[in-house]
């Protein structure tokens, strides 16, 4: 009998501590080789890719099923501000900065859960063709639950990450996406 | 003492192989589920899924710029003829999957000149006859997977002919 409940003990937490750590293992995958930082974007270049190892593969089937790899598009994401500060739905925040270097790209807001946020304005995204740019080609996003006319994407109150899409990226990405010119996300205010 | 180590020993050993499986099958189960939910009209056949919203809950992160069509694929009995249709003046691309994620092909619409292309997805072990020139050659990694067309969304007063210009795309049995 004990040593049966030893048994059950073992294997309960063996498999607490093997789901767990398989279920946080790919989401720190952020720190192998193929992961790159840039302000607070993150993207891992071997997304989507057939030379992705088991935690990308695991990671990016949990985050971000059918990408495309990365000589046709990167995906950068984010969860912080450009100060470190992780994005909080409480908080108002501007993306700024110019145009990044890819045929088409957007910035997209999503819940915490990874799909779009539930609003009724379907202000989900941002993109190439939608932005509103100042004459010297700069702009500016806000994000937030309240609406804007222009430039504005909504946030949910209970979280949210932004994802930024670059399609066909550019010579300035593909080379070196650790310092290719990106937006930041700067905080504005919190209510 | 020494058997409380072992006990240790034991439980870390097994969490570790619980590890190792679940970080090398969850993709391919994550797959499996998500081609189950796209495999709604059958496998070999297109589908034109709806411009996501909030409401989109199949697969993480849709972008809500795009149009997306999809066959899942099944081509252990015989090849799969990819047809792309060829939306102008926006990007498309039609992107392959195998059954754990991979991307292994994609044909984007500067590539194809802008042209509809012809792909035959061919299994393992499987022979095609002659095809008509241009046609493009494929071998599938895995005998199962996904085949996603995307259509950018450049102008949001495009979207109804954009979608009605994606609808040429198709998938069907090479025969």
């Amino acid at each position: 009998m004990k040593f049966l409940l030893r048994l059950g003990a073992a294997l309960l937490l063996a498999g607490i501590l093997g789901l767990g750590s398989a279920y946080f293992a790919p989401r720190y995958a952020v720190g192998s080789e193929t992961s790159v930082a840039n302000g607070p974007w993150h993207t891992n270049l071997a997304a989507g890719g057939t030379n992705a190892d088991a935690y990308t593969r695991t990671f990016v089937a949990l985050t971000g099923l059918l990408a495309l790899n990365k000589d046709e598009t990167i995906y950068y994401n984010a969860t912080t501000d450009s100060a470190g500060e992780a994005l909080d739905g409480a908080c108002t925040y501007r993306i700024e900065g110019r145009d990044p270097d890819a045929r088409w790209w957007s910035f997209t807001v999503y819940g915490d859960d990874h799909f779009l946020v539930d609003t009724p304005t379907k202000r989900y995204s941002i993109s190439k063709t939608s932005v509103v740019r100042t004459p010297e080609g700069t702009f500016v996003v806000r994000l937030s639950t309240t609406e804007e006319a222009n430039n504005w994407i909504a946030t949910s109150p209970d979280g949210f990450q932004v994802t930024l899409r670059l399609y066909n990226p550019g010579a300035s990405v593909k080379d070196d996406p650790a310092a290719a010119p990106l937006p930041a996300i700067v905080k504005e205010a919190c209510s | 003492m020494m058997r409380w180590i072992g006990w240790a020993a034991f439980t870390l050993a097994l969490a570790a192989a619980i590890h190792w499986a679940a970080i090398t099958y969850a993709p391919s189960l994550i797959m499996a589920r998500a081609m189950t939910a796209m495999g709604g009209k059958g496998v070999n056949t297109i589908t034109h899924g709806d411009r996501a919203t909030a409401a989109s809950r199949t697969i993480v992160k849709p972008s809500p710029d795009l149009l997306y069509s999809y066959c899942v694929f099944d081509v252990s009995r015989q090849p799969l003829k990819i047809t792309t249709a060829a939306p102008t003046d926006t990007y498309w691309s039609v992107a392959l999957y195998t059954a754990n994620t991979d991307n292994f092909y994609t044909l984007n619409d500067t590539q194809a000149g802008g042209q509809p292309a012809t792909i035959v997805l061919v299994g393992q072990g499987q022979t095609v006859p002659p095809q008509p020139e241009g046609t493009i050659i494929v071998a599938a990694p895995s005998q199962k997977g996904v085949v996603l067309f995307r259509t950018l969304i450049n102008d949001d007063a495009r979207e109804p002919e954009l979608d009605r210009m994606r609808r040429a795309a198709a998938c069907d049995p090479l025969r």
